[in-house]
């Protein structure tokens, strides 16, 4: 017996009772819906964090002022220096490297015309906007040499320049006040709000020059321990991270003279964080379609149920197509295979639901966890990874019904009222 | 004409519970190729289980069973389907149509599990034809006369082209003039096709139809003579026709 002719009279078999299939389905189409959804979800959530930490700028990692909470080493302090900066960044010491930018970063007063408010200020060398990229509206950005000579400029992000001048085009050409310092506003940035940033949000940032910072604005914060709050490094490229990370190390371990000690300072690396943020939410996320599923083995349950009913009612059947020559391999394979047709109509389906699950993913995404932008997608390998779970339940609870149905005596069935 | 069905010292018994029932008690008879059979026995006397057993359904406790020169005695299930398929084609008395399914798809349910080859729909229209059934082969059994569902099913039964046509009562649930139609076919593919025709029956016109009639009585063969004055179904057919003609016309 040929399996086109299986799946007709399968077909044919449901149809000829629509609602007892649906609800027979019911378990599956809601579990295959729940998993697709979940893992939609869970997706969404996994693309957002990406993206996040794409903004962060490809093949960038940090150092710190920190020491590791993990250590216990009384002898150490944190150290963290320009000097430090320029030692990764002489020839050949961390050849990985393609760019070092250091900023300091503390709060400040703000006020310019009747506008009073506190922002916090970042001072930072002109690499730092080639290391992390910043969107530049009107004006623009301050050079070396403003560096060099400490000049009292100042580009802002876009909600102080709206805050304190009304509009960001307004803003460029006006003076300020940090802690009573004055400076020129020479550039906006329009860098949108909420970017992900090692530090203050840029749209509510102030940006100076390092050296002025440090000189003007946090001369009684630095000393010659710690006069960078962070050093962002470009690696050459994503694969040579490590590579940097660990000339990086040897660099500033030797600055520090440390030999057998543990470091005085750490290094953050978005990828490894990512990474393994990635694998907290995957696992998460399993952990999430793996209770969907139980909706599933339940639906399966039900399966079972109802193709038990469907050999008890089709036992003269059963008996008769014996006697016209049925080998009991195809009973059994025409009852295995009705109850794969029920479970892969029902995950068909169930996908369908899946995608409407999906939407309202999206909505607990962007409303519930405030992942704005996120989209809880459906993908390829979720709707197959469903589908062959549903397809795997209806062959599993399938296989006792149609065994069943296979080991009828024929006499008997043919008996059967 | 050579022998079809040998059976030699044949019994059954089945067990139910502690006790056991001896259905045949040493049952031996022959039926040649090409011969009208009628099994007649009352209910109880083994009848069932001898037919199930010449049917390939069930297989004997002892004793031999030669069917076409096989032993069937040694045959596994799966052989067994296959003679079933091949071999015998089986009417039953509550005709056993699959419903919501065509005559023609019903008719076709025995090529599924294997066929001589050939286009499966061709032969089944072809054994339609045989018994008449060909202009309503788009019909389902709820919309059929039990006369036309039972034609139906002898359709099926030879659309396989088996040796012999096993019928279970075919009669019991058709009023008399169907049956004598019914019976017309069975007599029909008989005397034309050469088919060998295995009636079960507990009634005397019925088995009157037959050459020979078989009498089973406790498990074993009670009897077994030829028919004196056998009925030809096709001329009473043609008498009840010209009767009922001739009524239609007194009427008009």
């Amino acid at each position: 017996m040929n399996l086109i002719e299986s799946f007709r009279i399968a077909l044919q078999a449901l149809l000829s009772n629509k609602l007892r299939a649906l609800l027979t389905m019911l378990g599956i189409i809601i579990g295959v819906g729940a998993v697709i959804g979940m893992l939609a979800m869970g997706n969404g959530f996994q693309g957002f964090l990406n993206s996040q930490f794409a903004q962060l700028g490809a093949g960038n990692f940090y150092v710190a002022p920190f020491i590791d909470s993990n250590q216990i080493d009384v002898l150490t302090s944190a150290r963290l220096t320009a000097s430090d900066a320029q030692a990764i960044m002489q020839p050949g010491r961390a050849p990985a490297v393609s760019q070092v930018s250091i900023e300091f970063s503390g709060n400040a007063q703000v006020s310019a015309g009747g506008e009073r408010r506190t922002y916090s200020v970042r001072a930072v060398n002109p690499e730092w906007f080639d290391v992390t990229p910043q969107d530049l509206g009107p004006g623009r950005l301050f050079t070396s040499d403003e560096n060099q000579d400490r000049a009292r400029v100042a580009v802002l992000g876009s909600i102080v320049a709206e805050r304190m001048f009304g509009d960001i085009n307004s803003a460029v050409g006006q003076r300020l006040d940090l802690n009573g310092v004055g400076f020129d506003v020479i550039g906006v940035l329009t860098t949108p709000e909420g970017t992900f940033s090692i530090g203050a949000d840029p749209a509510e940032a102030i940006f100076i020059p390092y050296h002025t910072g440090v000189a003007r604005l946090y001369r009684n914060q630095v000393n010659d321990r710690i006069d960078v709050s962070i050093i962002t490094i470009k690696a050459r490229s994503v694969n040579e991270i490590d590579d940097a990370i660990s000339q990086v190390t040897a660099v500033l371990r030797e600055q520090h003279r440390l030999t057998y000690q543990d470091n005085d300072f750490s290094i953050i690396n978005p990828e490894q964080i990512a990474a393994q943020l990635n694998s907290v939410i995957g696992a998460f996320n399993s952990f999430l379609g793996l209770v969907a599923g139980i909706s599933l083995v339940v639906g399966g349950i039900g399966i079972m149920n109802i193709m038990l009913v469907s050999v008890t009612e089709r036992t003269r059947e059963i008996g008769l197509r014996r006697a016209v020559g049925a080998k009991q391999r195809d009973i059994l394979l025409q009852f295995l295979i009705e109850a794969l047709v029920l479970c892969l109509i029902g995950a068909a389906l169930g996908t369908v639901l899946g995608y409407g699950f999906s939407l309202v993913g999206t909505f607990v995404l962007v409303s519930l966890f405030n992942a704005e932008g996120a989209e809880a997608t459906v993908n390829m390998s979720n709707i197959m990874l469903a589908s062959g779970i549903a397809a795997i339940i209806g062959i599993i609870f399938g296989f006792f019904p149609a065994l069943q149905a296979s080991r009828l005596n024929p006499i008997e069935a043919l008996r059967t009222e | 004409m050579t022998d079809l069905i040998v059976v030699k010292n044949l019994t059954k018994v089945y067990r139910m519970g502690d006790v056991e029932v001896r259905a045949l008690r040493g049952v031996a008879l022959t039926i040649r190729e090409g011969e009208m059979v009628a099994i007649m026995g009352p209910s109880g006397s083994g009848k069932s289980t001898l037919m199930n057993i010449i049917g390939c359904l069930d297989q004997p406790s002892d004793g031999e069973y030669y069917l076409d020169g096989v032993s069937v005695a040694d045959l596994n299930d799966n052989q067994l389907a296959e003679i079933r398929n091949q071999k015998i084609g089986f009417v039953f008395q509550q005709y056993m149509l699959l419903q919501r399914t065509t005559a023609l798809r019903n008719v076709e349910l025995p090529m599924l599990y294997g066929g001589k080859g050939g286009s499966r729909h061709e032969r089944a229209m072809a054994a339609l034809a045989a018994v008449g059934m060909d202009e309503r082969m788009h019909h389902k059994p709820n919309e059929l006369s039990g006369g036309q569902q039972q034609r139906v099913a002898i359709a099926r039964a030879l659309v396989n082209e088996p040796r012999i046509i096993m019928a279970d009562e075919p009669t019991g649930a058709l009023d008399t003039r169907t049956g004598e139609e019914i019976m017309g076919i069975f007599q029909k593919l008989n005397r034309e096709q050469g088919i060998t025709v295995i009636l079960v029956t507990h009634e005397h016109d019925v088995a009157q139809h037959a050459e020979r009639i078989i009498s089973v009585r406790d498990g074993i063969i009670a009897g077994d003579e030829p028919v004196q004055g056998r009925i030809v179904a096709g001329a009473t057919v043609a008498a009840v026709a010209t009767e009922a003609e001739a009524m239609d016309e007194v009427a008009s």
